[in-house]
């Protein structure tokens, strides 16, 4: 059989037997799960971002209700603000949910006593109080003989001019977008490293179950490791894909609302970084599990590997925290054993030059290349030497 | 004609097959013999490609192996060698497709052989469920299910029960007949040596001996005297006579294996057993393959 029809037989195998069990089904469906739930619920929670209702219950001195509304907009929130005719309504729709506050007695100069259902949110008590304080202000000045005119412009709050100093500024990322950056650090370090212990797992389980002879009668040990590695390759693909294409979709329809601007990208990055990473670490997962005797080996023969994931992942973390500012921390993050975890967050909050994505993607599949030569030859020493676990050493050794 | 040509196999300091030349005609089902450790799945492992030797060849008529013409060869490893998660006809097509055979094909030939080897029933059930007999007609419908030319099958009579040991039996009967190729290996010699016409046997990666195992037998120009005995003390009684030694005492109610050199006449020894006890068994046979082995061995310099 040619090359290519070989290894898809070998990846086909590996898709339909794994794609049929129930582990994987159970994670694939809690996946879209949770990429529904990222793009729903922050929809259902942002309904905080509704105008706050208040009232104003009686005579109320003019001017209050421009006063309270530039309040709030100065503190960073939307008020809508209604009359009520009387206390008891008023009182009713604060109890029934309709209001949030409402304001009594707020004409003259005495103690004025907002109505709320449970307590006081700060910034509303802020608006208010401030609003209350402009106005009768205002009404004293005119009192005194200041035009209104005059007194508006005094009260209006100087104008002040804002002129940043750093280039970057307005750059900086947010703390959501951090949050999302080593959330998809800690997803690539989980999904590298769980596709690596299945493609360590599937090829001691050939060798220790003695399948590996069989096959080998009719495929050569190249088709056999790339079958593989694709199939389980796709699967674990599939299933990032099932996280990430709800929350893609989520960031592109109502992104800008609900997710970081940033959220699209990252996504996207992600997956690619998935595709690169499982290229350069694959090959190399496979020959380690070539080399044990038991399946119980697995664990501690690819440790070096899992070790190197979750370096990166540590990277990321450590290093997102001062946005990658280090040079040391930069360059260990363009290295191809960390890229694929530090790359997607350092794209994402926007520290990554173009050329660094470049030549960080340029290492990274070349460096798979190398580990694809190399690990096909241990593999293929390994996959067949019966007795005690191999020495990576003696199996890369001679040509 | 598979052929091994003067192949040499180390593993490190372990010499595991030693210039070992072996000729396997078709139309009869040969049986690799010899010890554990002694280089059959070695041997089988390079005819299959799965380990390169370091010197000789394998030769299948005439010419060299590759790996298009291993796709006509059937193996069966000594253990396991199936995925226990896969249902038996979904292992079974896979490996027909993986040799070359369509789609189609390969599901026709599963079907067949699943109801040749009476495992119909258990098509769709996994292969870790099925009993170890089952377990086993599945590897070797596995080995067969692109009808191979030649058919290898390392220790397949381990572990059987005499019922399956004869229906195996007859399986490679059947290839044989038809023209295949069929070669086994077991350590067990005395258990196989009904079973197949022409042995290989080997020690240490040397060949031993090969042939015929009738011919094998009558060759050593020995003969075996098996003698139940009652009231005699011992084999004193038999060392006077000439060209009569003692290969073993079978201990309860007085058996014995005499060896009879060619000069010596077993009328004689029998003269001799009745008047040391009361014969209850007396029957002149040909050396078995165990027996003629450890000699082989023992002369053989180490």
């Amino acid at each position: 059989m040619t090359w290519w029809p070989g290894a898809r037989l070998v990846a086909a195998r590996e898709l339909l037997e794994r794609s049929r069990t129930r582990s994987f089904r159970i994670v694939t469906a809690l996946l879209v799960l949770i990429g529904i739930g990222g793009v729903v619920i922050p929809s259902i929670v942002g309904g905080s971002d509704e105008p706050t209702e208040l009232a104003i219950v009686g005579p109320a001195p003019p001017g209050l209700r421009d006063a309270l509304a530039g309040a709030a907009r100065a503190v960073g929130f939307e008020l809508r603000v209604e009359r009520r005719p009387d206390r008891a309504t008023a009182a009713r729709a604060v109890r029934g949910g309709d209001l949030d506050a409402a304001l009594v007695g707020a004409a003259g100069e005495g103690r004025a006593t907002v109505l709320v259902d449970d307590e006081l949110d700060p910034e509303l008590r802020a608006a208010v109080s401030e609003a209350l304080a402009v106005t009768r202000l205002k009404a004293g000045l005119v009192e005194a003989g200041v035009a209104p005119e005059r007194a508006d412009r005094l009260l209006a709050g100087a104008p002040l001019a804002v002129r940043p100093l750093d280039p970057d500024a307005g750059d900086e990322p947010t703390g959501a977008e951090i949050g999302l950056g080593v959330s998809a650090a800690v997803l690539l370090y989980v999904a590298l490293l769980l596709t690596g212990i299945q493609v360590a797992s599937a090829v001691a389980e050939d060798k220790t179950g003695r399948i590996v002879e069989v096959l080998l009668a009719s495929l050569r040990p190249g088709q056999i490791l790339f079958g593989k590695v694709i199939g389980i390759g796709l699967l674990g693909l599939g299933q990032l894909l099932a996280l990430g294409v709800p929350l893609l979709v989520g960031a592109l329809a109502f992104g800008s609302l609900d997710l970081p601007e940033a959220t699209g990208t990252l996504v996207a990055a992600t997956i690619a970084w998935f595709v690169v990473g499982f290229a350069l670490y694959s090959a190399a997962f496979g020959a380690l599990g070539a080399l044990v005797a038991r399946q119980e080996e697995v664990g501690q023969a690819i440790s070096p590997l899992s070790m190197m994931l979750l370096a990166g992942y540590l990277l990321t973390v450590v290093g997102g925290g001062d946005q990658f500012d280090s040079p040391i921390v930069r360059v260990l993050t363009i290295l191809p054993p960390f890229a694929p975890m530090t790359m997607p967050m350092r794209i994402a909050i926007g520290s990554a030059e173009p050329w660094e994505i470049v030549v960080s993607l340029a290492l990274a599949i070349g460096s798979a290349a190398v580990l694809m030569v190399l690990g096909g030859r241990v593999y293929r020493r390994g996959i067949v030497r019966s007795g005690p676990k191999m020495k990576l050493r003696a199996a890369l050794r001679r040509g | 004609m598979l052929r091994l040509d003067d192949v040499s196999k180390r593993f490190g300091e372990r010499r595991a097959l030693d210039r070992l030349s072996v000729a396997v005609p078709p139309g009869e089902v040969v049986g690799l013999l010899g010890p554990n450790g002694s280089g059959k799945t070695t041997a089988m492992r390079i005819v299959f490609g799965v380990v390169d030797p370091d010197g000789g060849r394998v030769l299948y008529e005439d010419r060299p192996l590759d790996p298009e013409r291993r796709r006509r060869f059937g193996y069966m490893p000594e253990e396991r060698g199936l995925y226990p998660r896969m249902t038996v006809r979904d292992h079974l097509v896979y490996l027909a497709r993986i040799t070359g055979m369509a789609a189609p094909h390969a599901r026709a030939a599963t079907e067949r052989l699943m109801e040749e080897l009476d495992i119909a029933d258990r098509a769709g059930d996994r292969i870790e469920q099925l009993s170890l007999g089952n377990q086993q007609r599945v590897q070797l419908a596995a080995a067969l299910v692109h009808d191979p030319d030649v058919l290898v099958l390392d220790e397949p009579f381990s572990g059987l029960d005499p019922v399956a040991v004869a229906g195996l039996t007859e399986t490679l009967a059947r290839r044989a007949a038809a023209g295949g190729t069929v070669l086994f290996s077991s350590h067990q010699l005395d258990l196989v040596e009904s079973l197949c016409e022409s042995v290989v046997v080997i020690d240490s990666g040397r060949l031993v001996m090969s042939g015929r195992v009738h011919e094998l037998k009558r060759a050593s120009g020995q003969r075996r005297l098996r003698l139940e005995l009652e009231g005699a003390d011992g084999t004193a009684w038999a060392r006077s006579l000439p060209g009569v030694s003692a290969v073993g005492a079978n201990g309860a109610g007085g058996g014995l294996r005499l060896a009879l050199e060619p000069e010596a006449d077993p009328l004689r020894v029998l003269d001799a057993a009745r008047a040391a006890g009361t014969v209850h068994d007396f029957a002149l046979e040909l050396p078995s393959l165990n027996e003629l082995f450890l000699e082989a061995v023992e002369r053989a310099p180490r």
